[in-house]
């Protein structure tokens, strides 16, 4: 049976905020957290049996608890430790993403996450694969893989 | 015995993470020293004596499997511990990086899986329980 990539997509973020950072993830969404403002965005390109990009986003105020939980620090890091949480939780999301929608035999190659417009799209023509949703406190976080061609 | 260790990532947030579950490990560390690619990290092992090396996989400049392989051509850096810390969840792409290095983690991980890896490749005793036993290592998982 495939699986199914939204569910794949949502179960890669729900485990990465979870392990990453000590939050905990939300599948509801409340409207607080629908109006929450655009902040960070983040692409990950990969490479392999099918080449795409993951983008994430956030919205409200939640990359410096992001990256306060995941170093254990009281308070706000510095803002690029907070720049770099957020790659980092693009690029564990992306890993994690990859082989359960593709197959464990599937080899991919991850670029380096990079910080993109809140806007940004993929100008390649690619198809969107899945995408997902995941609560957090004070925000919200949406994921979307993007790819060339059919699963491997 | 203390262990003096190598962290390797590009990402400075992720060696931070590293280290801080290093400390929670409750193992006896020594000097823990940083670089955010394997070229870095090769200079660092000409210079300092180190234990064990925790390195990423994808890095820019030199990645984790070229560092790897130019350890184990160097004979002064051919029998050192080295433990990949990846996101890489594919079976067969974990196996061939076991292949090449010590032992292989997970990220995100726990201490406990950190210290019961280390001590297994490093052959320590673990002198943070009441009863050391052999543990044996390999791919973890969150």
């Amino acid at each position: 049976m495939k699986p199914d990539p939204k569910a794949e997509l949502f179960k890669a973020a729900l485990a990465t905020f979870e392990g990453l950072s000590f939050t905990s993830p939300t599948e509801e969404i409340g409207p607080q957290q629908e109006a929450a403002p655009a902040r960070e965005a983040v692409r990950v390109n990969f490479h392999g049996p099918m080449s795409g990009c993951l983008l994430l986003r956030l919205r409200g105020d939640v990359a410096a608890r992001l990256a306060a939980g995941m170093l254990g620090a009281d308070s706000p890091p510095e803002r690029g430790l907070v720049e770099d949480a957020v790659k980092e939780v693009g690029n564990v999301v992306c890993g994690n993403f990859l082989p359960a929608y593709a197959g464990d035999g599937a080899i991919f190659r991850l670029d380096a996450p990079r910080l993109v417009d809140f806007d940004h799209e993929p100008s390649e023509p690619w198809w969107q694969v899945a995408d997902a949703r995941v609560g957090l406190d004070g925000g919200l976080c949406e994921v979307r893989v993007f790819a060339a061609g059919a699963v491997p | 015995m203390a262990f003096n260790i190598l962290v390797v990532d590009d990402s400075k947030v992720m060696r931070e993470m590293v280290i801080r579950t290093l400390r929670l490990t409750g193992l006896p560390l020594g000097e823990i020293l940083e670089a955010s690619n394997g070229q870095e990290a090769l200079q660092h092992l000409r210079e300092h004596w180190v234990d064990l090396v925790l390195a990423d996989v994808n890095m820019p400049v030199m990645d984790g499997e070229v560092m790897v392989e130019r350890m184990r051509a160097d004979p002064a850096l051919r029998s050192m511990p080295v433990l990949f810390v990846s996101t890489e969840s594919s079976s067969k792409r974990i196996k061939l990086l076991l292949e090449k290095s010590s032992g292989f983690v997970h990220k995100p991980f726990n201490p406990e899986e950190i210290r019961d890896l280390i001590l297994s490749v490093t052959g320590a005793a673990d002198e943070t329980r009441p009863e050391s036993g052999a543990v044996q290592g390999g791919a973890g998982d969150f």
